[in-house]
């Protein structure tokens, strides 16, 4: 029952962002079937929490059965018409072409089948007791018990986004409601309260990143490499546990390397329309970090729509986007950001709600914080969190720097560089010194960023293949010809 | 003849000299231990003796500082410098003392040690002090102790050990191999692999907050260091396509030991689940350092489904699990309780109930009506009902 209620919730969640990716391709083929899937559930579960908070919050419909499945099949139906009418009346093809990843020159060596098989068996393995943990264990950590199931309980009891009804020194509720809202339709689903389900649906978080993080590397270097980049990031101790637990920090990852990786996609077009069709749901992704957590909307998301708005600029001024591309692109950032940021700005405004993460933006100071310099230094070298990644990722860079003249790696590493230094500065120069201090912050505002990081080491260290993919008029995809 | 590549040539070198010295260190350099047993009244060594009475028993040297700070001071005179110091202690009063040493003509510095007092049910209380962590212990010349007004101290036994190289690395790959429970603040960051030199700090590598020991990350970038140094040389003899292929090769290597390290951590973290929780039937399952707390909690939430309750216990930290697991019932604060039906009463030390049913604090103060225990869990532990 339990793996009914499951394929059926996340499923059906999947086809309407499956729809949505459909309507916002129009008439091209973007993905692979593994990150269209990916990008599907993680697009489709967002929009869908989204549609839940707009159904409860502005037009009071409660979050019961009906209001859930009422909800689902209005979104999923009126994505069904939108699709039939273009495709009957645009001549759009119904599905998308198949897509495949780029056959390099670069046949695969029995001794790198022969590692792919070992680790990623023992990768396996450490997946299999994870989600074992994951659907079978009660929860257990502090921000699971207080945030992420309990509001999830609360939306199920309730009914509604309902507050908690406790006292806390944290403004929880302002955090956006989107895990929890998909632990309590997972549970509409089964009937009653489901923890296995509730925190279950972090494995298929952690399995879309890492499938996103294989294809990012998949379209641009060999099959080693990208299996190499997926293993290292599920080796990742910390990145691994949190991806097992019910956090939401791996579901932020998640959004924060779909956006990225829509926009270097976007960057390396071939096509005007490809190129059109990878910003119209650069957009999107752009919009729905908003809704996953207090720092997607303040400290993420303005800085990938900034990447985002100078990749449009440059491309424009290069000459490689016509005037009416960059004006589409432009206008659909500015729609969709408007569209999902505007009605929970105002919900959160209206309902005195914090903006920041554990500690509400208006209370912060700025002052140095020389100790935590030495507890970051601790945390990224001497502890048993990333291994030898740090290390690895700053000498590559040292080494490699030549590499990252090119786009997309340029805009992909630089982006990386820029987060991972806000979050160093953030916690050296603020008042979130003290979460670095007793080492609940600093972490996992790297967990956010962790999957950037292993594509920026997978990509600087092994070389473009001969057909320098690096480049952005190089195809990244072979596409059947119909 | 093919020509032996240096490398190979290195790695089978590195290999012979650091299995030889595993084997003839051993018996050049045995463990060594020198005790002070003051058993039977026995003074192996002539003490310092200021502000305290300190006698000679059968049990132990026994150690009252009735009216003031007390303090013992003794040369120390052994043939090598202590990695640990184990003092076992007999019937004592709970109190914290200072471990004092230093050189002869200085001043003595002062490590505190906290004295549990199990001595008193007659079991002797050891304690295992990590000594060559501490600044400044291998050039001490004096050892002693000092004790707080009020403290009553024998002590039967002090043990100053100290482990050859071989035993230290033999400890030290033990200790890379041992693996803690899960943690609250596990979520935020993960020790590692822990390098522990000494057999007492391996058996206490984590149940500090911050471990006795250093991460095995540093040994890490000590041999990436040398390989790099190693890899630089190769590429100055214009093999750098060798160089890059060591680097690469030893990089993985220790990549993928930590990785399979950690790998065992997690998976241990699911079979310690699964055998203390999962495979236990619902009156004997323990869930991690909760204890019972998650089985109490589920089949009280049985019986009080949503109505409100009271929660009293003496641990204060369960309270988040509590609220979230007892959801959709609410906690009442103390000035809503009088309206409450159930009361779960969680290892809380105080007698509760009153003869006449009711249910009243440890001051004898009343909270609740008449009612009666419709569950009990254990010791100190039920759900209350009242009428």
């Amino acid at each position: 029952m339990i793996l009914i209620a499951l394929i059926a919730g996340i499923g059906t969640l999947t086809f309407g962002g499956w729809i949505l990716i459909r309507l916002m391709e129009r008439n091209e083929s973007l993905w692979t079937f593994p990150e269209r899937i990916s990008i599907s559930f993680l697009i489709g579960s967002t929009s869908f929490a989204y549609l839940l908070f707009l159904g409860n919050i502005y037009l009071g419909i409660p979050l019961s059965g009906g209001g859930y499945f009422g909800i689902l099949l209005v979104w999923i139906g009126a994505l069904l018409l939108m699709w039939r009418y273009y495709c009957k009346h645009r001549g759009w093809n119904a599905l998308p072409i198949k897509v495949r990843f780029p056959k390099f020159n670069e046949k695969t060596q029995f001794w790198q089948i022969l590692i792919m098989a070992i680790l990623g068996i023992w990768t396996l393995l450490k997946l299999t007791a994870g989600g074992y943990m994951l659907f079978a264990s009660p929860p257990y950590f502090y921000d699971t018990l207080l945030n992420w199931n309990m509001r999830g309980k609360i939306f199920y009891y309730q009914k509604a986004i309902a507050p908690i009804p406790y006292t806390l020194t944290v403004d929880l509720d302002s955090y956006p409601p989107t895990v929890s809202l998909m632990k309590s339709w997972l549970s509409i689903l089964m009937g009653h309260w489901s923890e296995p389900l509730a925190n279950g649906i972090h494995l298929f978080w952690l399995i879309a990143i890492t499938i996103l993080l294989f294809s990012f590397i998949r379209k641009r270097r060999a099959l080693f490499p990208s299996f190499l980049g997926a293993y290292v990031l599920l080796s990742l101790p910390l990145f691994m546990f949190q991806g097992v637990n019910a956090f939401a920090d791996v579901f932020m990852s998640a959004h924060i390397f779909m956006v990225l990786f829509i926009l270097c996609d976007a960057v390396s077009a071939p096509t005007q329309n490809l190129r059109d069709a990878y910003y119209r749901l650069c957009a999107i992704a752009l919009s729905l970090l908003i809704f996953t957590k207090n720092e997607g909307m303040i400290l993420y998301g303005t800085i990938l729509g900034s990447a985002m708005i100078v990749s449009i600029l440059v491309l424009r001024k290069s000459k490689q986007m016509s005037g009416e591309s960059m004006r589409s692109a432009l206008l659909w950032t500015a729609s969709s950001i408007f569209v999902i940021g505007m009605p929970w700005l105002l919900y959160k405004v209206s309902s005195g709600m914090t903006f920041g993460n554990a500690k509400p933006l208006s209370g912060m100071s700025f002052m140095f914080q020389p100790n935590v310099i030495k507890t970051i230094f601790v945390m990224t070298f001497l502890e048993g969190n990333w291994h030898f990644l740090f290390l690895i990722f700053f000498g590559l860079l040292a080494i490699r720097h030549s590499h990252l003249s090119k786009l997309p790696l340029s805009l992909f590493t630089g982006v990386t560089l820029l987060l991972y230094s806000i979050q160093i500065v953030l916690h050296v120069f603020t008042s979130l010194s003290i979460e670095a201090l007793i080492q609940t912050g600093y972490a996992r505002g790297v967990i956010h960023i962790v999957p950037l990081i292993v594509g920026s080491v997978i990509l600087l260290l092994f070389p473009p293949p001969s057909q320098g993919v690096d480049s952005i008029k190089q195809p990244l995809m072979e596409r059947e010809n119909r | 003849m093919k020509r032996v590549s240096p490398f190979c040539a290195i790695i089978v070198w590195g290999f012979l000299v650091l299995f030889s010295w595993t084997q003839f260190a051993s018996h050049t350099f045995a463990r060594e231990e020198v005790t002070w047993n003051f058993l039977s009244g026995n003074i192996p060594e002539r003490f310092e003796l200021g502000g305290m009475s300190g006698t000679s028993e059968e049990d132990g040297l026994h150690l009252h500082a009735q009216a003031e700070e007390g303090r013992m001071i003794a040369q120390m005179r052994l043939p090598f410098a202590a990695d640990v110091v184990t003092l076992t202690l007999g019937k004592s009063s709970k109190t914290e003392a200072m471990l004092l040493f230093g050189k002869s003509g200085s001043p003595l510095m002062k490590l505190l040690i906290a004295i549990q007092g199990s001595g008193l049910q007659g079991q002797p209380e050891r304690i295992d002090l990590p000594m060559h962590t501490i600044d400044g212990w291998s050039a001490a010349e004096r050892f002693g102790i000092a004790l707080p007004r009020g403290a009553d101290v024998r002590i039967e036994s002090i043990t100053f050990s100290r482990w050859n190289i071989r035993e230290k690395f033999l400890e030290g790959w033990s200790s890379f191999w041992t693996l803690p429970d899960m943690q609250a603040y596990s979520i935020n960051f993960l020790w590692g692999p822990l390098i522990a030199l000494t057999p007492p700090e391996r058996l206490k590598l984590f149940l500090y907050k911050t471990p006795v020991a250093f991460s095995v990350l540093m040994i890490g970038y000590v041999v990436i260091g040398c390989t790099i140094i190693f890899c630089a040389s190769l590429a100055i003899c214009k093999r750098t396509r060798a160089a890059v292929i060591v680097l690469i090769t030893v990089l993985s290597l220790l990549w993928i030991l930590l990785d399979l390290r950690m790998g065992i951590e997690l998976i241990n973290y699911a079979k310690s689940d699964y055998d203390a929780y999962l495979s236990q039937d619902k009156t004997n399952r323990k869930f991690r350092n909760y204890g019972d707390f998650y089985s109490v909690m589920e089949k009280s939430s049985e019986i009080i489904g949503s109505a409100p309750f009271v929660f009293i216990s003496d641990d204060q930290s369960l309270n988040i699990a509590m609220r979230y697991l007892a959801y959709p019932a609410i906690e009442l604060t103390a000035n809503e309780s009088g309206s409450a039906k159930y009361w779960l009463i969680y290892r809380y030390g105080a007698p509760l109930v009153h003869s006449d049913g009711s249910l009243m604090d440890g001051e004898g103060k009343l909270l609740s009506k008449k009612g009666e225990i419709i569950e009990k869990f254990g010791t100190h532990t039920f759900l209350y009902r009242a009428q």
